[in-house]
């Protein structure tokens, strides 16, 4: 039987209303995230994937109860996120944002930032102390750093900071929101590798939430892929990236910078290798934001960037299907092959 | 490490730079009491994609502003000996030098919001440009960076344009001067990746039809693969390592580079662990004495914490500031 997972989220709706209107008149409604469902065994690290505008920031508010879901639930444990949420329950699910300055007070020291979570939660003075000594240690940084203010410190230190916080009420599930795209590559790699840590020592779960496929490709054990609001691929890390099905998915990974010098590449050569993304129009909308205004569904969302689009694709949307144990996609061209 | 290239990367012979269209010679910025930029020596072929990397703190932005003239307060120009196209150039506060041009990293901001982005790109045509040429140079130059229509772009402004669009604007208005050399800081960096790939394949277009030189200044190695034909390193702003692309990627030998080149992420060889460089780059108050890649280096000498190392170009495979390379 197959064990359950630890959180789970099933047909998530959310709708925004553009501003971009006017001043008085509102814009059309949009649908950021459009029938998003996966689930998340415990001790995994599931990765959500796509550009600005895909809906992931969404997905990974929604899963951390700090948004509302318009349709759609998420459950911790098979029991549905409840509304107000008890505190003990709360607990259970944590967050770490990109932003490290704005998620901090700037005018509050930090260790008192780490013991709030903790004072919150109704933990005595003993065992706050305890914990964040081991909190510290646990995403290695120094005790001195507790007088200091978050100005006051680097970006990847007020990263663990942030983590710190998270931990200190030893979450079951930890919603990562592109935790290291601010950082440098020598700092992202430190950081990258104390979720793995932590994931390892303290049975963490994660829902890592990136742009950058490459990070994902080493700290996740699957990935979702997620296009205009609907998932478009998931499956396990090495094979949606070994070989993906979607052809969003593919374009994706085609345009990742190079792991190593190769043939010096030319505008052309590279042209001819993403053809669905050099014949769109640019005078209707920006490559990476797809053109969402109308939310009824109809045909494929990305069949307007795609090189290989039917007029099935324009006139049906295409539905999440089994490729192989585990390996879904939703493209009608992929289930014909 | 052997001495020659693994065969998986052949090494093309390194331009050599025989009358480079930018040459560089100990350009230094203070800011403070220290030196953000320490004797930067630097030159720049005709049609050469030279990337300047290192972590932020490294100097590479405040490099592209002093070369440009446009140091922000509180950094000031000690020494700047600028060569371009054969002429030299005093540095002048405020004062771009003829023949260079400059993208930035985030384009909507660097743009005016209250002026169409083709009166942008026009006031940067040459002045003598009579008004009707100016506004069809200006189409043309939009239609050059890949956008649509450009007569109805021509009347745009930068909000109504997306992040990549702007981009392409900012290129467009870059190029209007007709620069000899391009210097594009972080210029993908806040872009998506789709997006990315086309600016960078547009920048690469725009190099091969006009000439120009590219200063690319990343801290991402995986576009420096990508695009540089040669690399210099920096770190706490000097420049540790030069090198062809290929060398430089094949057998790094300063042991930043190798911790650079080691801590990316690669998606073909997905690593247990990624190897990161322990500490952090010093602020310029707190720099150590003699190499100040010591505190962070596992390969430090005694002689390392006495002397600091000059970048050293005798050997065969590129420059090294280094006692102990690899």
């Amino acid at each position: 039987m197959q064990q359950q997972p630890l959180i789970s989220a099933s047909g998530l709706v959310r709708s925004y209303r553009a501003s971009r209107a006017g001043l008085l008149r509102r814009g059309p409604e949009v649908r950021a995230v459009d029938g998003v469902s996966f689930a998340i065994r415990a001790g995994e690290a599931f990765g959500l994937v796509g550009e600005s505008g895909s809906g992931k920031t969404t997905v990974g508010r929604m899963v951390s109860a700090t948004l509302r879901p318009d349709a759609g639930t998420v459950a911790l444990l098979g029991e549905p996120f409840a509304e107000p949420m008890p505190l003990a329950r709360r607990a259970k699910v944590q967050a770490v944002f990109q932003d490290s300055l704005g998620a901090l007070n700037p005018r509050l020291r930090i260790g008192r930032q780490l013991e709030e979570p903790l004072i919150v939660h109704g933990i005595g003075a003993a065992e706050r102390r305890v914990r964040i000594d081991g909190l510290l240690a646990d995403v290695g940084l120094p005790r001195s750093l507790l007088l200091r203010y978050p100005g006051e410190v680097s970006g990847g230190q007020r990263q663990r900071v942030l983590l710190a916080r998270a931990l200190a009420l030893r979450p079951d599930l930890l919603v990562c929101d592109e935790p290291v795209s601010a950082l440098d590559v020598s700092v992202q790699a430190q950081v990258v590798n104390l979720l793995a840590d932590l994931k390892t020592r303290h049975a963490l779960t994660l829902l890592f939430i990136s742009h950058d496929l490459r990070v994902v490709r080493h700290l996740c054990d699957r990935v979702a892929v997620l296009f205009a609001g609907r998932i478009v691929e998931s499956g396990a890390v090495a094979e949606v990236i070994g070989s993906p099905a979607h052809p969003y998915t593919r374009a994706l990974i085609r345009a990742l910078p190079a792991d190593r010098p190769g043939p010096r590449r030319t505008a052309a050569r590279a042209i001819a290798a993403a053809p669905d993304l050099a014949t769109q129009d640019l005078a209707t909308q920006d490559l990476a934001i797809p053109d969402r205004a109308t939310p009824d569904g109809a045909g494929c969302a990305f069949a307007a960037r795609c090189a290989a689009a039917t007029p099935t694709c324009r006139r049906s949307a295409p539905v999440l299907r089994s490729l192989s144990a585990g390996h879904e996609a939703a493209c009608h061209l992929v289930a014909a092959r | 490490m052997p001495d020659a290239a693994p065969a998986a990367f052949p090494a093309p012979a390194a331009p050599a730079v025989v009358s480079p269209v930018l040459a560089v010679r100990d350009l230094s910025v203070a800011v403070g009491e220290g030196l953000a930029v320490d004797g930067l020596d630097l030159s720049l072929a005709a049609g050469e994609t030279h990337c300047l990397v290192g972590e932020s703190g490294c100097g590479k932005s405040l490099t592209c502003l002093a070369l440009m003239g446009l140091l922000p307060a509180g950094a000031r120009c000690r020494s700047a000996g600028l060569t371009i196209d054969g002429r030299d150039w005093a540095y002048r506060q405020g004062r771009p030098p003829p023949g260079l041009a400059m993208i930035y990293q985030d384009a909507t901001a660097s743009l005016d919001p209250v002026m169409t982005v083709g009166r942008q790109i026009a006031e940067a045509l040459p002045p003598d440009l009579p008004a009707r040429a100016r506004r069809r140079e200006a189409e043309a130059l939009i239609a050059q960076v890949g956008l649509s229509n450009p007569r109805a772009r021509f009347g745009a402004y930068p909000h109504e344009l997306s992040g990549g669009m702007n981009q392409r604007i900012a290129i467009a208005m870059a190029l209007a001067g007709r620069p000899r050399v391009l210097l594009a800081d972080e210029p993908t960096t806040a872009l998506d990746v789709t997006v990315q790939a086309q600016i960078l394949d547009l920048l690469l277009a725009v190099q091969n039809s006009t000439g120009a030189a590219l200063l690319f200044v990343t801290h991402d190695l995986g576009v420096v693969a990508q695009i540089a034909d040669r690399v210099s390193v920096m770190y706490c702003g000097s420049i540790v390592e030069r090198a062809p692309v290929a060398t430089l990627f094949a057998a790094p030998r300063h042991p930043y580079t190798r911790g650079l080149i080691d801590s990316l992420p690669q998606i073909s060889r997905p690593a247990a662990r990624l190897a990161s460089i322990p500490g952090r780059v010093p602020a310029i108050g707190a720099r150590p004495p003699g190499c100040r890649f010591r505190p962070r280096c596992d390969r430090a000498l005694a002689r390392c914490g006495r002397e600091a190392p000059v970048l050293d170009g005798t050997g065969p495979r590129g420059a090294v500031a280094c006692f102990n390379p690899t």
